[in-house]
């Protein structure tokens, strides 16, 4: 529970090194990370966990900030009892790990980031731009989702991945995700990227919006591997779970390894 | 010649003792390759330098006691810390801040006093083959052995004794080596071995044993152990005759390191199983080092294009024109398949006049073409020997050929004579990643003379037999086996050795044919006027050519060539010899002669082959196969000595109907003469070599590529592929 707010875990596998699944907003339930779960459970105890707004946890009507998130993700490290933990996320999630491994680099291992942004490179330009916004999301919200998702799968063949994460963006409602993204709207992390001293891996997809911020923060990391898919789509890990399990695996070992030394 | 020079080197000067060392490449970090006990020296990590050169940089020294080191004769400059402070004036000396330090068997005790006495200096330790004494008992067949009793005999490890030692060290060293290999064909391995022991003696090795060292019991060992803090890597073959493998456990629980165990290895199992002992070192330093920024690039499978990597590893220039064809034909049937070329100079210059794409890493491969000049004198090259001693540079190139297939996913590996990817994929089958193609004109070895060399005839046999064996147990490791001929009666009729198949009745069994491969139609060169008149020729003269293949090797009877030029322009004035010296013979180095005209390279070497009246060349197979095609009269010089000139090559150029071969002992400038003189006025008759060789080969390697049968479209015979 952080500030009210109930979030639900699981852990998967039982391994000294610690992985915690931060999920992007509330777009999505923990099942996002469905590719990934049971390979990294062999590996390292995997805690997964569903976003303020969607799945299993609560849906409060405001309170999206980053710092909210970050909240959220330590609350579910102290429930468990874990010191430090890699981070693995995908997308607005790395607005979360960012401001972790900058505010708290003490509990923070490594960080792997699917398609990461550190800020909203198309977010509303007025007030008057995001209130529209946010009623074109509420009143078109069927739409704008399958959008959404069509635009994240831009892959060939990906009507199995579409219609899961039409799915799970149902299991909310239109005002809660609307809230969620204005939240993120607000939200830049590029600030805090000089004080990330832990090694960070970027997976992007070449075509993706926002790949030139993974480079740019690939620039300014201290430690920082980017590795650059050759694809229309967002979300890698749905789409190539294999070569992006691999590189997740390749990652955290390394980290595994420098923390023992 | 190593695969990898060393791009410094020097001397360490601590109590007088000078320790000299070697540092390579440039590399973050840097990785210690420390000494062992000195019956080997540095060289003992020869097939681990150059490619943790390639990617790091690399520090090793010769253990004080053998190599270039001195040989102190107090066994107090031989204690277990020397070597570690050893270690630490060669970092201070090559301003290394830290590094990685491995070491084998006592080299991991050096490694240890190392990292514990200076943890700053320090990024981590591999360990291979730990040599703790005392962290557990030793192996049963080395308990209760005395270094110092008097015996009857010396038997087993009762040989490690100083009395044995002093009597027969030439004993000692080859038991011991033998000790060090128990994998099969290990005779290189066990070769180097006794070499490197020979490089010391008795007295030294009975001073090391007798120096004062750490730990001297189990408890010592244990807190010696316990001391470690950096991360660690442990390798240990469960076949190591020399350290127990409860030493590698136990020092895996102390530390906390990662332990591999390679089955079915030796005590220097990474001499033996370089490949998978290099790439558990890799990952281990970049594990540990990380941190640099580094970009990876990966594709979606199936946007890809179809790419094919041809590995054409003629040394010279002997496949690059019938690789070339079977590219042209490739392209035919299949136009969107991007051919990346993985070849050596001088094939590379071919490549490029070609507009061939070539992988932009080829020229870190360790060179092979200058290897063979390295080891030929006076058109002499034991090929055999030379081959054998190319070990490094096999494994060498074979992992980088390892790390771009890892880069850049292929659709097809297509090998010309490509030995390296050929032994070292049979060796670590599971690196295959690809379908593989695999095409020769010669199959196995022959001595070149067994009745002066019984050793040559043992390690030939070794060598067949491993590939039989190695076939054998991997078939599937190569999707095509094609030989490049038309018939298997062009092999010699001989077995691989005593006890092994024959030549042929193996080649049947184990490839199949396409017929040999011509880089043109002989039927476009019929006339040779035309063609004397395109290339600059003229007609109205005997045009004699010489050619001696793409390396330096003929640089010796072209000499003798240019000096039988005035010779045979006494007896035909008017007659002209032209010269192509190739890529790595300076024309300027051969004399200067009336009538005789030395060009450093030509395009198509062929098209002149074909409109001359005569030729004269070196034993090559390509070259005088061109000639047959071309059906020009010539005479050819085997090297001596070269197994495949003198068996392979001899044997189908008979079967073609050529007579005229030349030994170089005979070839002296009269003989050249008066042989190129009767060529003038000959019209030989050689067997038709069929057309359509490059096309049949294409066609079975598209057929890997597409959903097809693929069986050739003019032939229903073919080997088991």
């Amino acid at each position: 529970v952080n500030g009210g707010v109930r979030l639900y875990f699981e852990v998967h596998g039982n391994c000294p090194l610690s992985v915690l699944l931060v999920p992007p907003w509330a777009i999505t339930t923990g099942a996002l990370w469905k590719m990934q779960l049971s390979f990294l459970a062999r590996h390292y105890a995997t805690v997964v966990y569903d976003p303020r707004g969607n799945g299993r946890s609560d849906r409060p009507e405001q309170g999206y900030a980053v710092t909210d998130m970050a909240g959220d993700a330590l609350a579910v490290l102290d429930q468990l009892g874990i010191p430090r933990a890699g981070l693995l996320t995908v997308s607005a999630g790395m607005r979360t790990c960012a401001h972790l491994a900058a505010h708290h680099p003490e509990r923070i291992s490594g960080v792997a980031a699917i398609s990461g942004d550190y800020y909203s490179s198309a977010g509303p330009s007025t007030p008057e731009e995001a209130e529209s916004r946010r009623r074109r999301l509420i009143d078109h919200f069927d739409e704008r989702i399958r959008l959404f998702w069509a635009r994240n799968f831009a892959e060939p063949h990906s009507t199995k991945a579409q219609d899961d994460g039409w799915e799970w963006t149902h299991q909310t409602t239109a005002p809660v995700l609307a809230a969620a993204q204005a939240g993120l709207w607000n939200s830049d992390t590029r600030v805090g990227l000089g004080r990330i001293s832990c090694p960070v891996l970027q997976i992007h997809g070449l075509q993706d919006d926002d790949h030139n911020q993974a480079v740019a923060g690939h620039r300014r990391l201290a430690h920082s591997v980017l590795a650059t898919i050759m694809t229309p789509g967002h979300l890698p890990n749905v789409r190539d779970p294999v070569r992006v399990n691999l590189m997740l695996r390749d990652f955290f070992d390394s980290v595994d390894v420098r923390e023992a030394g | 010649m190593r695969a990898r020079e060393p791009d410094r080197a020097g001397y360490v000067v601590r109590d007088g003792v000078r320790v000299y060392y070697e540092v390579f490449g440039a590399g973050t970090p840097t990785v210690l390759l420390m000494p062992t006990w000195p019956i080997l020296h540095s060289r003992f990590w020869k097939l681990q330098v150059p490619y943790l050169a390639q990617h790091y940089r690399v520090l090793t020294f010769d253990p004080r006691g053998n190599g270039r080191s001195d040989r102190p004769p107090d066994a107090k400059a031989y204690a277990d810390w020397q070597y570690a402070e050893d270690a630490l004036a060669v970092l201070d000396e090559t301003g290394t801040d830290r590094a990685i330090v491995a070491g084998l068997c006592p080299g991991v005790n050096w490694s240890i006093h190392f990292v514990t006495t200076h943890p700053e200096r320090t990024l981590g330790l591999i360990a291979i083959a730990p040599g703790l004494a005392y962290l557990t008992p030793p192996h049963a067949h080395r308990a209760g052995l005395s270094f110092e009793e008097v015996r009857e005999t010396y038997e087993g490890w009762a040989k490690f004794n100083r009395h044995h030692m002093r009597e027969d060290y030439r004993d000692y060293v080859e038991w011991h080596s033998a000790e060090m290999f128990p994998e099969p064909h290990s005779t290189k391995p066990y070769d180097d071995g006794v070499e490197w022991g020979l490089g010391t003696d008795a007295r030294t090795l009975t001073l090391t044993v007798e120096a004062p060292g750490f730990p001297n019991n189990r408890e010592e060992a244990e807190e010696l152990a316990r001391r470690v803090r950096c991360p660690v890597l442990i390798i240990h073959g469960d076949q190591d005759r020399c350290q127990p493998l409860s030493r590698a456990h136990r020092l895996a629980e102390i530390t906390g390191g990662k332990l591999v165990i390679l089955e079915g290895a030796g005590h220097l199992s990474h001499v033996r199983n370089p490949v998978v002992v290099n790439m558990l070192m890799k990952d281990f330093v970049d594990t540990v080092a990380g941190g640099q920024p580094r970009h990876i690039i990966w594709e979606r499978a199936m946007q890809r294009p179809r790419r094919a990597l041809f590995i054409s590893s003629s040394i010279g220039l002997g496949h690059i024109h019938r690789d070339l064809a079977v590219a042209r034909e490739l392209r035919a049937l299949l136009p969107d398949l991007e051919i990346t070329w993985w070849a050596q100079h001088p094939a590379s210059v071919v490549l490029e006049a070609a507009g061939e794409r070539l992988h932009p890493k080829n020229h870190l491969q360790a060179l092979e073409s200058a290897h063979w000049e390295e080891e030929s004198s006076q058109h002499d090259l034991h090929a055999f020997y030379a081959f054998r001693r190319m070990d490094e540079i096999f494994l060498a190139n074979f992992m980088l050929f390892h790390d771009i297939t890892r880069e850049t996913p292929y659709d097809i590996w297509i090998g010309d004579e490509s030995w390296e990817v050929d032994y070292y994929l049979h060796e670590n089958p599971e690196l295959k990643s690809a379908p593989y193609v695999f095409m020769t004109d010669v199959i196995g070895f022959l001595p070149v003379d067994a009745a002066n060399d019984p050793r040559e005839a043992e390690l030939t046999a070794d060598y067949n037999g491993e590939m039989i064996e190695q076939r054998a147990r991997f078939p599937y490791l190569r999707d095509l086996s094609l030989y490049v001929g038309e018939d298997y009666e062009e092999l010699p009729d001989a077995p691989f050795g005593p006890g092994l198949p024959n030549i042929r009745a193996w080649a049947r069994e184990w490839f199949e044919p396409v017929g040999y491969i011509v880089p043109f139609d002989p039927a476009s060169y019929r006339d040779t006027e035309t063609l004397r008149l395109r290339l600059g020729y003229g007609r109205e003269y005997p045009l004699v050519m010489a050619a001696v293949g793409g390396t330096a090797v003929g640089r010796h009877l072209l000499r003798r060539i240019a000096e039988a030029v005035p010779l045979l322009r006494e007896e035909v004035p008017d007659a002209r010899v032209v010269m192509i010296t190739g890529p790595r013979i300076d024309p300027r180095e051969l004399p200067d002669v009336e009538g005789l005209e030395k060009r450093p390279y030509v395009h198509n070497l062929f098209e002149h082959l074909a409109c001359a009246d005569a030729a004269i060349v070196q034993g090559g197979l390509s070259t005088t196969m061109e000639l047959v095609a071309a059906g020009r009269p010539f005479a050819y010089v085997p090297l001596r000595r070269h197994w495949e000139q003198q068996h392979y090559v001899s044997y189908r150029l008979s079967h073609y109907g050529v007579r005229t071969r030349l030994d170089f002992d005979q070839a002296t400038p009269d003989r050249v003469a008066a042989t190129l003189k009767g060529l003038l006025t000959q019209r030989p008759v050689y067997r038709e070599i069929k057309p359509g060789g490059a096309r049949r080969a294409a066609e079975r390697i598209a057929a890997l590529l597409q959903r097809s049968n693929g069986q050739p479209s003019d032939r229903s015979t073919g080997g088991t592929p």
